[in-house]
């Protein structure tokens, strides 16, 4: 297995079959050089999930998406036409969580209204965690959750489009896991028992990872001097990212406020 | 383990060469070529971390981290911004996994301010306010896991400094091979697995009070009264972890500056010349000059 990484936006990609003048598929630049194999050792993929949509209806997606941004610029549309399906590494925890928290609770008794409490939890767990380096956790967590019953086996000879190695290691997204899963079990706790203020710590047995492969469209502008990039999931066309605004929309909706207000005061 | 100096003969030239006692690899000083005791290290080692991060790019952060400090020697920055002064070394770390359980009793206060309104003798209503704090017991567990928590067992690069280089996914570790350690210098522990297990005790400890003070117990003000803790360490690793290191000397005395061989953080310590810290500081001469200005004329008018 061949991993390269761009030179550009340092994503990393194992293409299907040679991929010679292949673009980088998160920015687009055809800037990829090989990756020395003692510094890459990625693991291997267990599951892939199936392609919900095809590069058709992904752009459709894409562009239905654009045009409901109008203060976007107009190259936003074109930037459908070059729609890159890529496969994301997604890591999958399954566990028994502990959660300690202590908190306030509000009381309509003594003086500062305030009493403080402190607790345990203790329940199962399900937790994904982003592992690519050139994605943030924030644009594929748009992309979730994903239809388990789209997920089969990872068979990397019969898939056609390159695949980012795991970036992040399993030992390493595993605390993430356990945070990320506590964060939102205490918050369900908080809600349901009108607990104020509460902070936690948490623990969970060390359990093994399956690393998925998270299938999306991505679709880069470059706008101003700064690249924009949009994902697309292919499962269902849900769009990632944040056009940016035109200067030209801004600049002309600007003057003719300002004419208005001109008319009106004359 | 054993740790007494080895003889190895080198594969490029035959020269049979010393390594010293916690040395695993080194370079044969005739020919350049890379000598690794691989017995001693697959008997010791339980897993590499590979170097990920390029000379270029050591020599880069080096150059950005003299940059960021000020006041350092002319002569230290010159040695140190040569790239040739750096070179790779393997350092030898303890890992720790396992689970710290602690029981905790804590007095909690939440300050609130009491306001007391009351009609005087003209018939008019005059308010107090007094500042009060409510104190309340509060008790309860807390948990803090350690995933390979690292204690340096180099000779050369101590605890404080490896903690100043940040952390190191250790999830990318592989399996003793010889040829990850080719050309680069690798040492052996200095320190014992015990002694490691204090400093894990208290690194784990520390982290988990200051946690469970600044950041989980509630109000404004908090007492622990108490801290019962249970460390369970499940599995004790011996690593060998990627660095670049620059050294230099000024007035005899050796100076080193480290660079994470997988993040490339850096750390270290540079000596402070105050002539540079002066002249990369002229505000303050100035100001320093003004104040004697300042001085000189009070001094002056006093006189008169």
């Amino acid at each position: 297995m061949k991993v390269l990484q761009c030179e550009t936006c340092a994503g990393r990609l194992v293409l299907a079959g040679e991929g010679a003048g292949v673009a980088c598929a998160f920015c687009g630049r055809p800037q990829l050089k090989p990756v020395p194999e003692t510094l890459a050792a990625p693991p291997a993929p267990a599951h892939g999930l199936r392609l919900g949509i095809d590069a058709a209806a992904a752009r459709d997606a894409f562009a239905g998406w654009a045009a409901r941004r109008r203060l976007a610029p107009g190259a936003l549309r074109a930037a459908a036409q070059d729609l890159r399906l890529v496969y994301l590494p997604l890591w999958r925890f399954r566990g028994q969580l502990e959660v300690h928290w202590a908190g306030l609770r509000a009381t309509p008794f003594g003086g500062c209204g305030w009493v403080p409490d402190a607790g345990s939890l203790e329940g199962p767990f399900e937790q994904d965690v982003c592992a690519s380096g050139a994605l943030s956790a924030r644009e594929v967590a748009q992309l979730l959750p994903v239809d388990e019953a789209d997920m089969q086996p990872w068979d990397a000879a019969s898939v056609a489009a390159p695949w980012e190695p795991a970036q992040l290691s399993e030992q390493r997204a595993w605390p993430q896991a356990i945070d990320d899963a506590a964060r939102q079990r205490m918050a369900r706790h908080m809600r349901e028992t009108s607990l104020d203020k509460a902070r936690s710590m948490q623990y969970a047995p060390r359990a093994p990872g399956q690393l998925r492969m998270l299938p999306v469209y991505i679709a880069t502008l470059r706008y101003l001097g700064r690249d924009w990039r949009f994902v697309v999931s292919a499962q269902h066309g849900k769009v990632a990212g944040q056009a940016p605004y035109s200067w030209l929309k801004l600049g002309a909706i600007a003057a003719a406020a300002l004419l208005l207000l001109a008319w009106l005061v004359a | 383990m054993d740790l007494a100096a080895r003889t190895l003969q080198c594969t490029g030239c035959g020269a049979k060469l010393q390594l010293a006692d916690t040395q695993l690899a080194a370079e044969c000083g005739y020919c350049r070529a890379a000598l690794v005791d691989a017995e001693r290290g697959a008997a010791a080692i339980d897993a590499i971390l590979p170097l990920s991060v390029s000379a270029e790019r050591a020599a880069r952060e080096v150059q950005a981290f003299l940059r960021r400090q000020s006041g350092v020697a002319r002569e230290a920055r010159r040695q140190l911004a040569d790239p040739r002064q750096l070179r790779t070394m393997f350092v030898p770390h303890w890992a720790a996994t396992g689970v710290l359980r602690t029981r905790w009793k804590a007095e909690i206060g939440i300050d609130w301010t009491e306001t007391t309104t009351r009609t005087n003798s003209r018939g008019e209503k005059e308010s107090t306010s007094r500042s009060r704090t409510d104190w309340f017991d509060l008790q309860g567990r807390g948990v803090a896991a350690a995933e390979r928590q690292l204690v340096s067992a180099s000779p050369s690069l101590g605890e404080i400094a490896s903690n100043a280089l940040g952390t190191y996914d250790t999830g990318w570790l592989q399996a003793f091979d010889a040829r990850l350690l080719a050309g680069c210098q690798a040492e052996l522990p200095a320190i014992t697995r015990e002694q490691a297990a204090e400093t894990v005790a208290v690194e784990i400890y520390e982290r988990h009070r200051s946690e469970l003070v600044d950041q989980m117990l509630p109000g404004d003000r908090k007492k622990l009264l108490s801290l019962e803790r249970d460390l369970h360490v499940e599995q004790w690793e011996l690593l060998l972890l990627p660095v670049w290191v620059a050294t230099c000397s000024v007035g005899g005395q050796p100076y080193r500056v480290w660079v994470n061989g997988q993040s490339a953080q850096v750390a270290g310590e540079l000596p402070v010349s105050w002539k540079v810290l002066l002249s990369e500081n002229t505000w303050l001469l100035a100001l320093a000059a003004g104040l004697a200005g300042l001085a000189a004329c009070a001094w002056l008018l006093g006189m008169r």
